[in-house]
């Protein structure tokens, strides 16, 4: 690799014509590409899937750097995104064999994790449209590289090369469908669904084949047919079947127990909830599905009949804890509802069902943990004002727990809006109704000890909604004003700050060590850096 | 979709095509895409073509699927139906519903279906494109309804009661006389309960009296500022470390936390963020309304 940069450098203009003929007449490097094995059990020198791992824990086990010595983390390099390049990176990097692997609505990306030097940048060249919003990642296995587009096609790419190696469509954008999320490989198969709440269309979460990327099992999250499970929880089988509640997440997994747990969206319509009583299932939930075959094991409703778009796709974290002195098998989600809740994830019975904001629309919970709304605080055609607002008191942005303070961290974000109902018809239909306005109260990250749901600290989060990320040196990473920050995780100090000069953090941030040396990346706009202990 | 490369290319032949998809692919690639046909969430609607169709549906259509295609008990509704959205996501409307009524379905005219001109095909593309985009997040249609529901003489008790308004809303400071002919019913009762403290008056800007301030005391200055016990100004950012302002001459102070510092931040509007936990919606329609009368 040495010999090509000073080829590249000797001529620029021969440079690609050089890379290309390193990749053809080079022999393959001893070790390209992911094994499932390597995806179970991540090495210190990787970050092969969308968390990190399958748990969603975010947490690293690394320590050279630490709540000591974080201060002194420096800047290691930068790497900006090419003009037309998808904009800002809200996705999370792989890294994979040294290269980083990183998504945008349409485009990827494989970059030296020394370096930040690019390797290769991937342009979808046909697409249709979709809603460019946001792309979650990449998955990786073998010697390929899969993400989705806006226009609902998988693609796999060369892992070295970043060439094309096949399409495969797996929703339809006629149907107002789209792509944003990161594909998870679960053993042999990629874990992943749609994206999209404009049309009021089913959601599902797909397995599909690495090879071709064609369909192994669909799990429809809500019901499609008569006599399915929870079809008693809305007025028709019609509107079951039009009832969105899409997989924006990716999913985490227990390989011991074999359950993929995905998390659900809103249902449909998504304000004017007049034509679909009932707890609308199983939008707005946590699911877990036999990884093998996509049935249907148990489900935790966050948001019965959601009437405010909170749909409850924030990451469902996969721990081991004590509860009442007892070991258990942990899941925990703090949801974009204000609602924190711990189950137990061999049964997905509720243990701690809590507010971690104050909110003013539920009447408490049910003895199954879920909450219950306040009818009154559904949206009117004069207005109801309530807390959280449409974007949630979190919401797709990762969250974190430490198994050393057994705290679980969030954005938090406190915010009211008023809601209205725009089709007051017996019949509306997409979108008849929504939010206006707001306040929001100054953005926090939170610490919820998982054994009560109370909040053990809060601090200002002075930076823009971002993932975080805990270290086995004590160390949380998040945004800060204009950049990057780090806490100690069990207390909460503010340790380091670094602006990034394109705004604060705005992705998943990830930690890996090569050589020795730790590295820190995050992304800010359309703008990569990496810090390290120089 | 990219066809892939035939083992038998030689590799002189790879060479020159991986080159091509380098520069294809390296910066600045996206701008060298071919443009594609794009579908989006609210396709195009050709208005006359709709008034057309909207009579031809009346006549043929209406009894089954009703006004607004959404169904009726008679017949399904068709918002979220394949050949609906697909000849919706169309380069040309009616280029999928055409064939599927050419193969045949009931009218309630008895018109056969299979006899729709092109142009009627085209009519009732239109029509249909716009049902459906009638139902888009952002569609004209969705509009805040009456608003202006409450009881105004209870919305004036909490006004000069529990409400507090009067505090700082009187008839010589931040008089409210006429607010209801300057805004909307909606736009009064947004501002009511979020009124905006703006932005913190740029450098040379007119001050903003809702901005929030800051006092730093005591702040520690560096050598060439001197010692300077207290410091005030529009609150620009805060971080971990630092908090800015913007003092009354314009210039930005910038002054790191330390320990033993008072950080005083002052809000002019914080009796309306105090409400938001207290109001209820009844006295907010009951607000608005009597507000409304302030014409």
């Amino acid at each position: 690799m040495k010999r090509l940069l000073c080829a590249c450098l000797v001529t620029v203009g021969l440079c690609g014509i050089v890379f290309v003929q390193a990749q053809v007449q080079a022999p393959p490097p001893a070790r390209v590409g992911l094994t499932t094995a390597q995806i179970e059990k991540p090495s210190r020198d990787s970050w092969p899937t969308y968390n990190g791992d399958y748990s969603g824990r975010r947490f690293s086990t690394l320590t050279s750097v630490n709540a000591s010595n974080v201060k002194q983390l420096s800047l290691g390099w930068i790497y900006d995104l090419p003009a037309g390049g998808g904009g800002q990176v809200k996705g999370t990097p792989l890294l994979v064999d040294g290269v980083l692997y990183f998504t945008n609505p349409n485009h990827a990306y494989a970059v030296e994790a020394r370096t930040g030097r690019e390797l290769w940048h991937y342009a979808y060249p046909r697409s249709r449209g979709g809603i460019i919003i946001g792309n979650r990642g990449a998955a990786i296995l073998g010697d390929t590289v899969y993400f989705v587009t806006t226009d609902c096609n998988l693609i796999a790419l060369d892992i070295r090369t970043g060439t094309e190696k096949w399409a495969k469509e797996f929703c339809s954008l006629e149907m107002v469908y789209y792509g944003s999320v990161a594909p998870v490989v679960v053993k042999d198969k990629l874990i992943f669904g749609p994206s999209g709440d404009d049309l009021d269309q089913p959601a599902y979460l797909d397995a599909r084949s690495p090879k071709d990327g064609e369909l192994v099992w669909r799990w429809y999250v809500t019901p499609q047919k008569a006599g399915e499970a929870g079809l008693d929880s809305w007025p028709n089988l019609d509107m079951a079947k039009h009832g969105g509640g899409m997989t924006w997440q990716p999913i985490t997994y227990d390989p011991e127990l074999n359950l993929i747990y995905v998390t659900t969206g809103n249902p449909q319509p998504v304000v004017a909830y007049k034509n679909r009583p009932g707890a609308n299932l199983f939008t707005a939930s946590i699911v877990a599905l036999n990884a093998d075959t996509g049935k249907m094991v148990w489900y935790f409703q966050s948001s019965p009949n959601d009437t405010h778009d909170w749909d409850a796709t924030q990451t469902a974290v996969v721990f081991d804890g004590t509860i009442n002195g007892q070991p258990r098998k942990l899941i925990a989600q703090a949801s974009r509802n204000g609602w924190f809740f711990v189950l137990d994830r061999i049964t997905g019975k509720a243990i701690v069902s809590s507010e971690y904001i104050k909110t003013n629309w539920a009447l408490g919970h049910e003895d199954s943990g879920s909450p219950i709304p306040n009818p009154a605080k559904r949206p009117q055609i004069a207005g109801a004002l309530v807390t959280p607002n449409q974007g949630g008191a979190t919401n797709w942005y990762p969250p974190s727990f430490s198994p050393q303070t057994g705290l679980f961290y969030v954005n938090a974000t406190r915010a009211f809006s008023v809601w209205y109902i725009y089709d007051a018809s017996d019949n509306p239909m997409g979108w008849g109704g929504t939010d206006r306005g707001g306040y929001s109260e100054q953005g926090q990250i939170k610490a919820i000890d998982y054994r009560t749901g109370q909040i053990k600290w809060s601090i200002p989060r002075y930076g823009g909604n971002a993932g975080l990320l805990t270290t086995a040196g004590n160390v949380l990473f998040g945004s800060a004003a204009g950049g990057i920050g780090a806490y100690n995780a069990t207390t909460g100090e503010a340790l380091w700050n670094a602006r990034l000069g394109s705004g604060s953090v705005t992705n998943g941030i990830i930690t890996y060590e090569l050589d020795g040396r730790q590295y820190v990346i995050a992304a800010a706009g359309s703008r990569l850096v990496a810090f390290v202990l120089n | 979709m990219r066809t892939r490369l035939p083992l038998a290319l030689t590799v002189g032949a790879l060479i020159v095509l991986s080159v091509t998809i380098v520069h294809t692919q390296g910066r600045g690639g996206a701008q060298t895409t071919p443009a594609v046909p794009q579908i989006t969430n609210r396709p195009p609607v050709d208005q006359a073509a709709h008034d057309r169709g909207r009579t031809l549906w009346a006549m043929h259509c209406v009894t089954c699927h009703g006004t607004q295609a959404r169904g009726s008990e008679t017949g399904p509704n068709i918002i979220r139906t394949r050949t609906v959205n697909f000849d919706r996501s169309a380069q040309q409307a009616g280029s999928v519903l055409g064939p599927y009524l050419k193969a045949g379905h009931s009218t309630q005219s008895g018109k056969a279906s299979a006899s729709f001109t092109d142009e009627e095909v085209v009519a009732l593309a239109n029509f249909l494109r716009q049902r459906v985009n009638d139902t888009m997040r952002g569609s004209a249609l969705f509009t805040v309804g009456d608003i202006v529901v409450g009881d105004a003489k209870a919305g004036e008790a909490y006004f000069n009661g529990a409400g507090g308004c009067t505090a700082c809303h009187t008839a010589t400071t931040r008089s409210l006389a006429g607010i209801a002919s300057r805004y909307s019913p909606v736009d009064l009762q947004q501002r009511m309960l979020f009124p905006s403290s703006g932005r913190g008056g740029g450098r040379g800007g007119a001050p903003n009296p809702n901005a929030v301030t800051m006092t730093i005391s005591p702040a520690l200055t560096g050598p060439r500022v001197g010692p300077v016990t207290t410091i005030s100004g529009v609150l620009v950012e805060e971080s971990d470390f630092y908090v800015t302002v913007r003092q009354t001459d314009g210039t930005i102070r910038v002054v790191r936390r330390a320990p033993g510092m008072k950080f005083t931040k002052t809000v002019p509007l914080q009796a309306h963020i105090d409400l938001l936990d207290r109001i209820t919606d009844t006295q907010i329609h009951n607000l608005v309304a009597y507000l409304e009368t302030m014409k």
